[in-house]
């Protein structure tokens, strides 16, 4: 039976345009949809749990702070022995059955793809938006691509990670709040100029 | 704002990020059904509260969740060293807390 595929709930909100001040370089927001899942290694399951990461997915699982990237598929460091896998293709992927099958019982895989919304928010002045609201340095000098935090961003418990030196980052906020959490990124960018993209 | 650094991030992150969680290296006996009422209270409600570098526990409950300790100096509220949960206090160069 095939399963519906179930509508984001930030998109009456995110309708793509152009809002706030005018300018050259508006920040641009849109939302990513990709399949997540948070892997929890088992005690002493350490080494079996990143061989069976590295032979599924080819991911070696990252160290704290900072994630990698490899074909579709992502690994980001949140927590001791705790990552998020996130993975492109359609959002009813079976990412959470592929972990399962990898990992057997190194680790417990918990599928978080409609328990988080992820949002990018990139252009030059991506840092300057944030730092509205987090607390994180995201300098160039001490942040980068690759590097991510767990973090609370506008009171909103967030995992932030740079994709690339634009900059732009992905924030990946619990979904019940995401609604909050663009009204907040609106705000902050309006005095820029921010445009929303699909 | 402080920032501390968290063993289990190995970052420095702001203080809103993390909560007190009393002192640190306070053991729980064995078997507190064979303490007198004296002891068991001295390790319920009694602690420390030293004028200078007292060991806490603290917790990084809006980053990682972990709890870690941490050296920090009453006088000052600078946080001298951190370090994982079970690892011992580890020592101080003197000149760190001599003021």
């Amino acid at each position: 039976m095939s399963v519906p595929e179930p509508i984001s709930q930030l998109s009456a909100h995110m309708q793509p345009g152009r809002f706030g001040a005018d300018g050259n370089t508006p920040v641009l927001l849109s939302e990513r949809r990709r399949a997540i899942a948070q892997v929890m290694g088992r005690k002493g399951q350490d080494a079996r749990l990143r061989a069976a990461i590295h032979g599924a997915f080819g991911l070696d699982l990252p160290h704290p702070g900072s994630s990698v990237t490899r074909d579709s598929a992502m690994a980001m460091w949140i927590a001791p022995e705790t990552w998020l896998i996130l993975r492109d293709g359609s959002p009813s992927d079976d990412l959470t059955r592929d972990l399962t099958a990898a990992c057997g019982d190194a680790a417990s895989i918990v599928d978080q793809t409609w328990g988080k919304s992820i949002i990018r928010v990139s252009g030059a002045r991506a840092c300057a938006v944030l730092a509205k609201g987090c607390r994180i340095d995201l300098h160039p000098r001490v942040f980068g691509p690759g590097k991510s935090a767990v973090t609370p961003i506008a009171h909103i418990h967030a995992v932030l990670m740079q994709v690339d030196a634009t900059p732009a980052f992905d924030l990946i906020v619990p979904s019940t709040l995401a609604r909050d959490f663009v009204e907040w990124l609106r705000l902050s960018a309006a005095e820029y100029g921010y445009e929303v993209v699909a | 704002m402080l920032l501390i650094h968290c063993p289990y991030c190995a970052m420095e992150r702001p203080e809103i990020e993390f909560r007190h969680a009393g002192e640190a290296h306070v053991a729980r006996a064995p078997d507190p059904s064979q303490l007198d009422d004296e002891t068991w209270a001295e390790f319920l409600y009694f602690r420390s509260n030293p004028k200078g570098v007292h060991a806490e526990r603290w917790r990084h409950v809006h980053g990682c969740g972990r709890f870690f300790n941490a050296l920090r100096d009453t006088v000052s509220d600078r946080l001298l060293v951190t370090y994982k949960a079970g690892e011992v206090r580890p020592e101080l160069p003197p000149q760190e807390h001599s003021r």
